[in-house]
């Protein structure tokens, strides 16, 4: 590799740069958190009504975050957690049934794409759950852990 | 504050006050039930997970726990898998479970839902 003219190298480290920094990136606005589309998550009901509850004693309104972290017995899982609005990034995604919000990062979202996110009421226990993950295949019993299709 | 009583007779299951708070509560949703009972099921990557269900009688060769005004009863065939386990109930605003502190287990999954014995 050193034998190849360093100046070459540099003409095109410049034009890659010039060409991204010219490349007009996507509109303003378009990056802030968009609201819900077709494809994304669907909010039940009962994952709404249960958020609803939890933001009644809430100083501040509480989203409920969902992510996907490698993790469990199938390689990933998935990671609830109750966060203000001024934790929010550009690359998440809010997905909203009622007044309830459901935020998750784009690269967790590829990962659950399609997915709903519920709250079972079983007598043993009571959770927000991922259900119905179409890129996923069955993974541990309790459905914390998941492995791709 | 008031120190509880000693544990006496180590029992099958020892249900804590807060867990049979919880069970007061559900049971009060089912006036016909008179009971939860507890049961092992084949689940989850390590075998065993709890099963708990509405009950309106003990079914012979259960184990009948009474603690704190509530009854629990054990499926005989859970009985071997449970012995000497606590039954509890944790809640926080995402999750609230009856969980089980149980001596016999030898390993369990991730999560904590699904074990071996």
């Amino acid at each position: 590799l050193s034998q190849y003219p360093s100046p070459h190298f540099t003409h095109i480290t410049t034009t890659t740069r010039s060409l991204h920094s010219t490349t007009p990136s996507c509109k303003p606005g378009s990056e802030a958190p968009t609201e819900e589309t077709p494809t994304g998550l669907i909010v039940s009901d009962r994952a709404a009504e249960r958020l609803k509850l939890i933001n009644k004693n809430k100083p501040t309104p509480q989203f409920l975050r969902v992510m996907v972290d490698s993790g469990g017995c199938s390689g990933f899982a998935y990671d609830f957690s109750l966060v203000d609005q001024d934790t929010i990034e550009e690359d998440d995604r809010i997905f909203k049934n009622g007044d309830s919000s459901v935020v998750i990062d784009e690269v967790s979202l590829e990962l659950m794409e399609g997915s709903t996110i519920d709250y079972t009421m079983e007598l043993i226990k009571r959770a927000f759950v991922v259900a119905n993950n179409p890129n996923a295949e069955a993974g541990c019993g309790c459905g914390i852990s998941f492995s791709l299709k | 504050a008031p120190t509880r009583p000693p544990r006496s007779i180590p029992s099958v299951l020892s249900v804590t006050g807060v867990a049979a708070g919880k069970i007061k509560e559900i049971m009060s949703e089912q006036p016909d039930m008179k009971g939860l009972r507890i049961s092992v099921r084949t689940r989850g990557c390590s075998g065993n997970a709890f099963h708990l269900e509405y009950a309106n009688k003990k079914e012979k060769f259960d184990e009948e726990i009474n603690a704190h005004g509530v009854k629990v009863w054990v499926e005989s065939k859970a009985i071997i898998k449970i012995l000497g386990s606590v039954m509890d109930f944790v809640e926080d605003d995402l999750t609230s479970e009856f969980v089980f502190e149980n001596p016999n287990v030898k390993g369990a999954c991730g999560c904590g839902e699904s074990w071996h014995t």
